[in-house]
């Protein structure tokens, strides 16, 4: 691992939690099965994914959005958590990543959010 | 005055684009006599051959420099071989011109050639989970056009652009082709069919992604001096600049096949003027001529989208001023400054090592007037610009 700052030839690193919440930068769907290796289910199920942008870090991260999520309830701006959810399952494991969920659909989703 | 810093584009060539699912070096070789026809010289004066790779075809391809030096006959000529993505042409350009302008060589072959498979382009093979092109796949299931999408919507919140913008560079692209006879899609559309067409990453339907195609492109480049003596054609041609710059650091837009930006707290100075701008004003610089002096450009429309990006970021216009420039028709031939006159990636899809050469090609038969069907008038400057993944930049100034 190298810091990304030219100014900067520290090889020390310091992990330091992101802020959970941010708002969408941009955002689009995948309405086709991605390639592999993404890992798709069968029948396939389109998702969205959104660019979203952290104030206090000043940067912008990518992730899936929650299951269940179409394009028409995000907009730039909408503000959104992140919470780990299932990225696939086969027979022996459940493989998680992070997911983008917007904060007013928090109630009704299920993926494991707070206890993470 | 600084140091004459030109070299002369003394033949260009190109295989026709297509999907015609033959070996890559036959699409290179075709390219290469065809640029050293149009040069009037033989392969045998060739002294530098700069090959882009392409990086779905085996070993071959990672050669590239070498595969067509063999192909079309040994001569012990020097080689090179350059892999940026979709900047390897460029690089390729910039290889020979740099040998030329180091006084190495005074004439130099470029080839670049593809075969490419159908459908989303999809990482190399292999299981690779500490390379960001692999895992976004994997992780996030972001394909190409998921990026390019992710521009479009932005570009609509901030500046306005409609899905009938979009869609009408898709009409002007697919109108310029028409008469290409080295495009592989030449038919007009109309806006209808374009937003008719399905949705693959919203806002942005089929017909307005750029498919993969096969095809080559060549330039025989060489020193001034060289060509002055040697010509027999037009070769009053020159390229005036190539651009391979890196991005600068923090880069804020988000880059394929990146997951997140860098963050920018750390640095007090963010104010730069962003990657993709970087890239064409590089040129520019190094041509001692600004945006105001460009007569026509090719620009990379991996989406229709993000042409309208493009314009700005070649300085055609303000920011948020692309969408006036497109409805003026001010980027349609007969306008101001025509975009993408070849019918662009719009019309040819993309074969990734010989486009950035192909754009030159162009560029070459604009300015020597011999765009038959699809020419600008008296264009004398002409730009092209382009952007590898991973941070590799990409733009040539050709001027006569």
């Amino acid at each position: 691992m190298f810091c990304r700052n030219p100014a900067c030839d520290g090889t020390d690193f310091e992990e330091v939690p992101l802020s959970r919440r941010g708002r969408v930068w941009s955002y689009t769907d995948a309405c086709y099965t991605p390639p592999v290796p993404f890992v798709a289910p069968d029948p396939y199920v389109p998702f969205c994914i959104a660019a979203v942008e952290l104030a206090a870090e000043k940067m912008v991260v990518l992730g899936q959005v929650t299951a269940g999520v179409t394009v028409d309830e995000l907009a730039v701006g909408t503000e959104v958590e992140l919470v780990v959810d299932t990225l696939y399952e086969d027979d022996d494991h459940e493989y998680l990543v992070w997911k983008w969920r917007p904060v007013a659909a928090g109630a009704g989703s299920d993926a494991r959010g707070d206890d993470a | 005055m600084p140091e004459d810093r030109r070299v002369a584009v003394m033949g260009v060539g190109m295989h026709p684009w297509g999907k015609w699912g033959r070996n890559f070096v036959e699409y290179g070789v075709a390219a290469a006599r065809s640029a050293l026809a149009d040069a009037g010289l033989a392969w045998t004066d060739v002294q530098f051959v700069s090959g882009a790779d392409t990086i779905r075809n085996g070993y071959p391809g990672f050669v590239a420099g070498a595969t067509f030096a063999q192909a079309l006959g040994w001569t012990g000529s020097r080689v090179a071989s350059s892999y940026a993505a979709c900047a390897s042409g460029a690089t390729a350009i910039n290889a020979a011109r740099a040998q030329i302008l180091a006084g190495m060589c005074d004439v130099a072959l470029v080839v670049g050639a593809d075969t490419t498979p159908k459908g989303f382009f999809a990482p190399v093979g292999g299981e690779r989970r500490d390379d960001p092109d692999w895992l976004r796949f994997h992780l996030l299931g972001a394909t190409n056009p998921t990026y390019f999408a992710l521009y479009a919507r932005r570009r609509m919140e901030l500046h306005g652009a409609t899905e009938h913008d979009f869609a009408t560079i898709k009409v002007k692209n697919a109108r310029h082709g028409l008469a290409n006879p080295n495009a592989r899609y030449r038919k007009e559309v109309t806006v209808e069919e374009v937003l008719g067409s399905p949705m693959v990453a919203d806002p942005l339907r089929l017909l307005e992604i750029c498919a993969t195609s096969d095809g080559g492109a060549a330039l025989v480049l060489a020193s001034m001096d060289f060509a002055r003596r040697h010509s027999v054609g037009d070769s009053t041609v020159a390229v005036a600049a190539v651009s391979t710059v890196t991005p600068r650091f923090p880069q804020t837009v988000i880059e394929m096949p990146n997951f997140a930006t860098d963050s920018a707290v750390a640095v007090a100075d963010v104010g730069g003027p962003g990657f993709r701008r970087s890239v064409a004003l590089a040129a520019y610089e190094e041509a001692g001529i600004g945006p105001e002096d460009v007569d026509v450009a090719e620009v990379y429309d991996l989406s229709s989208a993000l042409e309208l990006d493009w314009y700005e970021d070649i300085g055609l216009c303000k920011e948020g001023e692309a969408e006036r420039l497109l409805r003026d028709g001010d980027t349609t031939i007969g306008g101001r400054v025509p975009v993408n006159p070849s019918g662009g990636l719009s019309c040819f899809g993309e074969a990734i090592p010989a486009q950035a050469i192909a754009q030159v090609c162009e560029l070459t038969w604009q300015l020597r007037g011999q765009a038959d069907g699809r020419q600008v008038d008296a264009a004398r400057v002409g730009v092209t610009a382009n952007q590898g993944l991973f941070g590799h930049g990409s733009s040539v100034v050709v001027t006569r």
